[in-house]
């Protein structure tokens, strides 16, 4: 009796797991379909942010429904790290909300997977007019992400070890030049305390480098790709993109970056003058150097001087779409990118409103601000865009490898051409053989 | 004559009799009691819900993949590209891949010295803890300790510990341990160096471990044949080396197994620490295929990866165990 009991239960048991597994497909999409009173509900997903973060996003969610008649938004949070992941998998099981909130990043590969549509048509006039170039994100030559705030790049900066080091401090129009800055960082290495001058934040690994080597590469004339063509080798492995790595190069050689960095304080503890990082490092910076901590633009090494810039973005999904709403959606989209909440947006989390007017109007960013030159970046379109492809982890993943190799001595040459090629052959798997 | 007798009896069972219902069914019954008391075919209804486990989250997978790794498949399937065969292009990519050597000869290299080190290395520590002295316990528990830390705390931990130049910690303590006579090393920085400080690590993570198993096999030495032994005259590494030796054979078997398979399964302290850098030179089997199917989303190719390993892996371990029945 007792083996037939055992053998009944751990029958059933396994029966309730498998059906536990199938049951799951089903349940999630099924709230879309529902309406509440004459409403029509849509899904928002996103993924977890900071505390100021999700204060403005809940606020945005709550006061669209209260003031809408027709639609109503109902929001679901992951954890941050995996919603990359998440609406990936989801992707493949056809279970998407009708709204995301994703990396920039990720929008030119589900827009390349049929997963969301381009918005061009119900984008709102004041979103149009008001917004950076930056904010929106394309592929293929069609919108398909809004960026509700961007990000700014350039040299944080001990202004007492430049004014010891005694020498010039660059503006927006007039960056540091190529030789000039060699000049610098040989002044700077003396000044006392300093070992390694600039903190070309190697800590970070090589994740870091296809954001904020761009710039730099740019200026030298090369990028990690060509944005016409879209061809990776002979851009990526193209003379100017060599000629800037043997530059890095370079300054590695002559003592002035630390190809082994391990620690992420160099700036705030004086043993370094310039920092390469952006806007999220004000707040920490700004406490530990006080007036001292000024924001530099990256040095012209040719072609003029950029910032890197990029963003989360809303997105609408192609199940809402087929399911005709589109238009809801991006009422929605366009509610949350409103005045309201554009001022919020620095408060929120220190980046900038990619409404253009509003940044203005902030007193960091005006004239005399201490992140003035952000709004003077973003104003003159002085910005690269990481590659808009559906590959870009792909870029992301080789180009970091390629330059740690290159620090750690392997041939540049070489080792971009690898590179090149690897990129390459994933984008042509991925994106088949377009006739 | 057993099995009737059982089955007789139960059938005379009154309990039984009142649990199965009207006689009508009895012959329903009679059946269903076979497949439960003939030891064949029990064997296989319990066995059954992990049956069904395995074969749904192991060997259906795998069937899976050995059919992807022939195909074009991606991750998430592009609408515009159709799941195409495309016969041994990914097995050819496979090994033209420079980098597929290279992890290959890593995960090597790591077995032929990680594998032995920490053998050896939780074998002493197996006898030290042995020893029946007051407090031993804390140092067993000392030594266990590592197999009990999640795996990213242990990276996070030792890659402060590896810190390059004078400043590391690892550096500091090894120079002055040697009086000044160690250089200080570059540790995950430098290709020649990457691998070897990501040995030292997992010898450290997992000495623990295969020290608890030794030591319990230890335990279970007879106390007759050492004391036989010492009244032979048997000095104590003869006793070690023909009495303790012979009765851990089997522990012995089951780590050298484990770990070469673990040592090919390499991927972890490779995805926190380096991803597989220097210059390809900590890349791993395993980290190549989270590379090729989770980054660039080539599924078909990183199943062929993944095929192969198995073949290799499969091949390895029966070795293993021929030399292994040889030796007996």
């Amino acid at each position: 009796m007792k083996k037939k009991f055992k053998v009944f239960t751990s029958v059933l048991l396994t029966l309730g797991l498998l059906a536990g597994c199938s049951d799951s497909k089903s349940t999630s999409s099924s709230g879309n379909e529902k309406k509440s009173g004459e409403k029509v509900v849509l899904t928002l997903w996103r993924g977890q942010g900071t505390d100021g973060e999700e204060a403005l996003h809940k606020q945005q969610v709550a006061d669209f429904n209260k003031q809408s008649k027709e639609v109503e938004i109902k929001e679901e949070v992951f954890p941050y790290n995996e919603f990359t992941n998440t609406i990936r998998a989801a992707t493949s099981t056809n279970t998407l909300p009708d709204i995301m909130f994703m990396d920039g990043t990720v929008v030119a590969n589900m827009a390349q997977l049929d997963a969301i549509v381009p918005v061009d048509e119900n984008i709102d006039s004041n979103v149009k007019t008001n917004f950076s170039a930056s904010a929106f994100v394309k592929y293929n030559g069609k919108t398909y992400g809004l960026n509700e705030q961007e990000g700014g790049l350039g040299l944080w900066a001990n202004k007492g070890h430049l004014t010891k080091a005694g020498v010039r401090i660059p503006t927006y129009e007039q960056p540091w030049t190529k030789d000039e800055f060699k000049d610098v960082l040989s002044k700077l290495k003396k000044v006392d305390g300093v070992k390694f001058p600039l903190d070309m934040k190697i800590n970070y690994g090589g994740d870091y480098v296809v954001y904020a080597w761009q710039p730099i590469i740019r200026s030298f004339g090369g990028n990690w790709w060509d944005e016409n063509s879209h061809k990776v080798e002979g851009t990526l492995n193209g003379d100017k993109t060599v000629k800037a790595y043997n530059y890095i190069k370079d300054l590695v050689k002559a003592g002035y970056v630390n190809n082994k960095q391990t620690e992420d304080t160099l700036l705030v503890s004086k043993k370094a003058s310039l920092d390469l990082t952006g806007h999220w490092n004000y707040p920490s910076y700004k406490a530990a150097l006080k007036d001292d901590l000024i924001l530099l633009p990256l040095p012209d090494f040719g072609e003029g001087s950029y910032t890197g810039v990029g963003g989360i973005s809303f997105t609408v999904s192609k199940a809402a779409a087929d399911k005709g709403y589109t238009k809801q959606a991006m009422e929605f989209i366009n509610f949350a990118l409103g005045d309201q909440y554009q001022q919020k947006v620095n408060t929120a989390n220190g980046s900038l409103p990619a409404n253009l007017n509003i940044l203005k109007s902030l007193d960091a960013f005006k004239p005399g601000g201490d992140l003035h030159l952000y709004q003077q970046q973003l104003e003159g379109k002085r910005f690269v865009v990481r590659p808009e492809s559906p590959s870009f982890p792909t870029f992301q993943s080789e180009v970091g490898k390629a330059t740690l190799d290159i620090l750690s001595g392997a041939s540049i040459n070489k080792r971009l051409k690898d590179a090149s090629k690897a990129i390459e052959q994933v984008i042509s798997d991925n994106e088949g053989n377009k006739k | 004559m057993e099995k009737h007798r059982i089955h007789k009896k139960n059938v005379n069972n009154p309990a039984v009799w009142a649990f199965s219902g009207p006689r009508l069914f009895m012959k329903k019954e009679r059946t269903h009691k076979q497949l439960l008391y003939n030891p064949k075919s029990a064997a296989w209804v319990l066995a059954a819900p992990g049956l069904v486990l395995l074969s749904i989250f192991v060997i259906l997978p795998f069937l899976i993949a050995i059919y992807y790794s022939f195909t074009n498949r991606m991750l998430v399937q592009p609408s515009s590209i159709a799941t195409e065969f495309v016969g041994f292009r990914n097995y050819l990519r496979v090994f033209t891949d420079p980098i597929f050597s290279e992890s290959f000869l890593n995960n090597f290299y790591f077995a032929i010295f990680a594998v032995p080190i920490q053998l050896v290395l939780s074998l002493l520590l197996a006898l030290l803890v042995n020893k029946k002295v007051k407090g031993i316990s804390i140092f067993r528990f000392i030594f266990f300790s590592p197999a009990v830390i999640p795996m990213i705390v242990i990276a996070v931990a030792w890659s402060l510990l590896l810190t390059p130049g004078e400043s590391g910690l690892l550096n500091t303590i090894l120079n002055e341990l040697t009086f000044g006579h160690f250089r200080p090393l570059d540790w995950l920085f430098n290709k020649n160096v990457a691998l070897n400080g990501l040995i030292v690590m997992c010898v450290w993570m997992s000495v623990g471990f295969q020290m608890m198993i030794l030591l319990a096999a230890l335990q279970s030495v007879p106390q007759e044949l050492l004391e036989a032994a010492v009244l032979d005259g048997a000095n104590a590494f003869q006793r070690f080396r023909h009495v303790i030796l012979p009765e851990l054979r089997n522990s012995i078997i089951f780590l050298v197994l484990s770990s070469t398979i673990g040592s090919f399964k390499l991927f972890g302290q490779v995805f926190i620490l380096t991803k597989g850098g220097p210059q390809n030179s900590t890349s791993t089997i395993v980290y190549m295929i989270y590379e090729k199917g989770f980054i660039n989303q080539q599924l078909g190719y990183a199943s062929a990866i993944a095929v192969v390993v198995f073949l290799v892996v499969g091949i390895l371990s029966f070795i293993q165990q021929r030399v292994i029945k040889l030796t007996d």
